[in-house]
């Protein structure tokens, strides 16, 4: 009976693990999906805008030190979400990966610094500085996360790299997020495909090496098709007259209500600032 | 077939992949007038493919020479010139479409010809609406079924305003209503066009001569 549980758990573990998962949890969970529907009263302000803002509040937050202050911009960030109306369920879907990431910290960091001793673990002592620290983490990231949730969450990938196109990043990097967009589902499918292959062959994943082998080979296999697609997609964009140069299609124009809107986030920002130093 | 106008001339084309084995292209003649509709059949891995990229420079030859509306090509910047007069659409659409909508898609030939955003826009409005395309501006790309990917991928060709499409393997993985669809288009259209395909009923609608390749070489 016992080895039964046993083979289940191992292979509840390794399902767990499948890189696959990951996989599709990156993809599922980081990429904004524009056919569900965000409207966000948010969406009719200039990307610029609120992709200068979420960046702006988001350092000013991570900078920030004192329980008070966090609290205060962990408020600040769910008015924001509310104020952007955004699907709550998304929302703790996104949420979902964070805490994951958290709860690690949970864990570790009370064990792992120095300070009063809080209670006696088993080897380690457990303190209430390291309690703290992962606090700080949690509204830190938390806060962070609803602000970009709120704000870019809501822009379209297109939308999004035309905006950075004209917030004078880079053209290489966003033509590579753009093109990134569009191939990604391409290699999930290709990836699937390959998988679907060593499956109706009879293969079964297991902890031995010709597991290992098969996906190394899958891999390979990706990369190599990665690259005849690339240049393939190179061809194409040659004969259409390519010749290095990227237009964009969208014009953005800042109007009255993005004005108001970045003086609202000043006006945030300097009242998490202002607690924090009232609280020192 | 009017001989006075050659549309591309293919003059002794060799081409090999690896040195050792024997060449793909051997020595191969080819013709093609305007308002020819020509079908290319053979078997894979004879060539085709190859024959099409040479055509678009993509490749160059070992040998051999290629003249354009009457123009010798070899560099760079001669082929540049021929892209912007001749559409090739791709095996694989997911080749040929990369932007994230499919507006995009379809205005990038435009913005690269130089033309201005609005007549982009307007182009690409215009060749989506004729291709019964229209309401798919927005839709992204790679959220398409194949029949789409496929009508679209020649949107973004059509778009240039191309004298001369080559078409490479263009029904494979289609469906008869998609099929058809697809054969009305190219009639209505009825320019200058190279087919490459195994679907005899696609060519029979659609050209009115056949080649074969055969040892590197176009037979009639």
């Amino acid at each position: 009976m016992w080895f039964q549980h046993k083979s289940r758990i191992k292979r509840r573990i390794r399902s767990v693990f499948t890189i696959q998962r990951i996989f599709r949890c990156c993809l599922k969970d980081m990429i904004p999906d524009s056919s569900i529907e965000n409207r966000s009263s948010f969406d009719k302000l200039d990307p610029r805008v609120k992709i200068v803002s979420a960046v702006c509040l988001s350092i000013g937050i991570a900078l920030m030190n004192t329980i008070e202050s966090l609290i205060t911009s962990l408020v600040i960030s769910v008015l924001v979400l509310v104020m952007a109306r955004f699907n709550i369920r998304l929302v703790f879907k996104r949420l979902k990966v964070l805490f994951r990431f958290l709860i690690m910290l949970w864990i570790i960091l009370p064990l792992a610094i120095q300070g009063v001793t809080y209670g006696k673990g088993f080897i380690l002592d457990f303190n209430a500085e390291g309690l703290l620290l992962a606090l700080k983490i949690t509204l830190k990231s938390v806060s962070i996360l609803f602000v970009f949730i709120a704000l870019v969450g809501s822009v379209k990938p297109a939308i999004f790299g035309h905006a950075l196109l004209k917030l004078k990043i880079s053209p290489k990097l966003i033509f590579l997020f753009l093109i990134t967009y569009r191939y990604i589902f391409v290699f999930e499918r290709e990836y699937k495909k390959l998988k679907r292959a060593a499956k109706i062959r009879g293969f079964v994943p297991r902890t031995n090496l010709h597991t290992y082998r098969t996906y190394a080979y899958l891999f390979a296999m990706l990369f190599v098709r990665a690259f005849n697609r690339g240049e393939k997609v190179h061809q194409a964009m040659i004969c259409r007259g390519f010749e290095g140069n990227f237009y964009s299609l969208h014009d953005f124009d800042i109007k009255r209500p993005d004005v108001i809107f970045a003086v609202e986030f000043v006006v945030m920002l300097l009242f998490i600032v202002f607690v924090e130093y009232s609280t020192l | 077939m009017n001989p006075l106008n050659p549309v591309i001339q293919l003059e002794q084309i060799s081409y090999r992949y690896v040195v050792e084995k024997s060449p793909v292209l051997d020595e191969l003649d080819f013709v093609l007038h305007r308002n020819d509709q020509i079908g290319l059949v053979a078997p894979n891995g004879s060539g085709k493919t190859t024959l099409f990229f040479i055509i678009m420079g993509l490749i160059r030859p070992d040998q051999g020479r290629i003249k354009i509306f009457d123009c010798p090509v070899s560099t760079e910047k001669d082929f540049i010139k021929v892209r912007k007069k001749i559409g090739l659409l791709f095996q694989d659409a997911d080749d040929q479409l990369f932007s994230p909508t499919v507006l995009e898609d379809v205005a990038f030939g435009p913005l690269n010809l130089g033309k201005s955003k609005e007549e982009a826009l307007e182009i690409s409005r215009e060749t989506l609406e004729m291709l019964n395309l229209k309401g798919f501006e927005e839709r992204v790309t790679h959220k398409l079924s194949g029949g789409e990917k496929k009508l679209v991928s020649l949107a973004t060709l059509l778009a240039m305003k191309p004298e001369v499409l080559l078409l490479d393997e263009p029904s494979a993985g289609l469906d008869e209503k998609t099929k058809d669809h697809l054969i009305n288009i190219l009639k209505e259209l009825s320019l200058t066009h190279l087919i490459i395909s195994h679907d005899t009923g696609f060519l029979n609608a659609l050209t009115n001569q056949i080649y074969h390749i055969e040892g590197g070489k176009i037979v009639n």
